[in-house]
């Protein structure tokens, strides 16, 4: 390769030639279209958080009682999520509190576990104990929970004394796969 | 959400960093380049899926980045000036058997690779080129002087009987 000119004195490389103009403006192709909404559909609803997790709950009051339970109504397999539930004694002590929850809801989680621990578990329900609750006192009940069946899963938790069931609240929740 | 802004901030992390890198991590690569382009989605992977493993995540993820592609492919149709900064400008490497050496060390170009371009269009000798450009996606474009012709290699030349 040659060059005869002096580097030194020589001027820059010449312009390229420029492209043709255009009006520039937004073609959408009818073939395309439904499919880049779709994906742009994805993306607004997951920044809305319609396909993430998300919690409810849910609460019961009765003249001895108030029990109310928080949990996650939407959620991803493989992730984790927690229960909790609430019981506040009114005006007296209560004896002997247990809270019951549906076994066939907890066997769609994976690695379930509570404090207080669950002492007694069969096909219809998990039980755990609380203990005596004195009056305007309140007692925790948490549940972690990993998803691990797709779907809807329905159920519910229950609050009871030694005497009578006071409290049964409607449990729901969406395992996104 | 969070998967949505995670997946953009890697996208323009990226992005911009290979936008300034220049045109070169474009085209073919070297084992280097190679290699660190095929670790990058190792690395940052972990920080875009986060611990959510479902195919939901994924699939977000998905189209976050398909979303990205698409908003960034039709403003640099719709827009000169995006255009230019998406994709930056050609760069002439060699004009009329000259090459130009500031262009050329910009663009960490090296005169052997030009006449390897030359080579792979046919031509031996970089006499015969009039222009050498670098493109946007890291090619680079040969035009021959008029009146030269690439000379076409074909494998049987090379066949031992």
């Amino acid at each position: 390769m040659r060059s005869t000119e002096d580097p030194t004195l020589a001027p820059g490389p010449p312009q390229l030639p420029q492209a043709p103009s255009m009006v520039r403006r937004l073609v959408v192709p009818r073939e395309h279209a439904v499919g880049q909404a779709v994906i742009v559909l994805i993306v607004v609803l997951a920044l809305v958080g319609a396909v993430g997790h998300a919690d409810g709950g849910a609460q019961a009051r009765t003249e001895s009682v108030t029990v109310s339970v928080e949990y996650p109504t939407r959620i991803r397999y493989k992730t984790e999520g927690a229960l909790m539930l609430t019981i506040e004694a009114a005006d007296h002590d209560i004896e002997d509190v247990s809270v019951a929850i549906d076994s066939s809801y907890l066997d769609a989680f994976a690695e379930v576990s509570f404090l207080p621990t669950a002492m007694a578990a069969s096909r219809q329900r998990t039980v755990i104990p609380v203990g005596d609750i004195g009056a305007h006192e309140d007692r925790l009940v948490k549940g972690e929970l990993r998803a691990e069946r797709y779907w809807l899963h329905e159920g519910w938790i229950e609050v009871a004394t030694a005497e009578e069931v006071v409290a049964r609240l409607p449990l729901s929740t969406l395992v996104l796969p | 959400m969070e998967t949505v802004v995670r997946v953009a901030l890697v996208y323009v992390a990226i992005f911009v960093g290979l936008r300034v890198m220049g045109k070169r991590e474009f085209s073919q690569l070297s084992p280097m380049e190679l290699i660190t382009l095929l670790l990058i989605p190792e690395i940052v992977s972990q920080g875009v899926v986060g611990d959510d493993f479902s195919l939901t995540n994924a699939l977000v993820g998905v189209a976050t980045l398909l979303a990205l592609v698409l908003a960034t492919s039709y403003l640099q149709t719709m827009n000169t000036r995006a255009e230019k900064l998406i994709s930056g400008d050609p760069t002439v490497l060699l004009y009329h058997g000259r090459l130009y050496e500031d262009n050329l060390l910009r663009e960490r170009v090296t005169p052997d690779e030009v006449s390897g371009a030359a080579r792979a269009a046919g031509y031996l000798d970089l006499d015969a080129i009039e222009w050498a450009i670098l493109e946007p996606d890291g090619r680079i474009s040969v035009i021959p002087r008029d009146g030269y012709r690439p000379r076409a290699v074909h494998a049987q030349e090379h066949d031992l009987a």
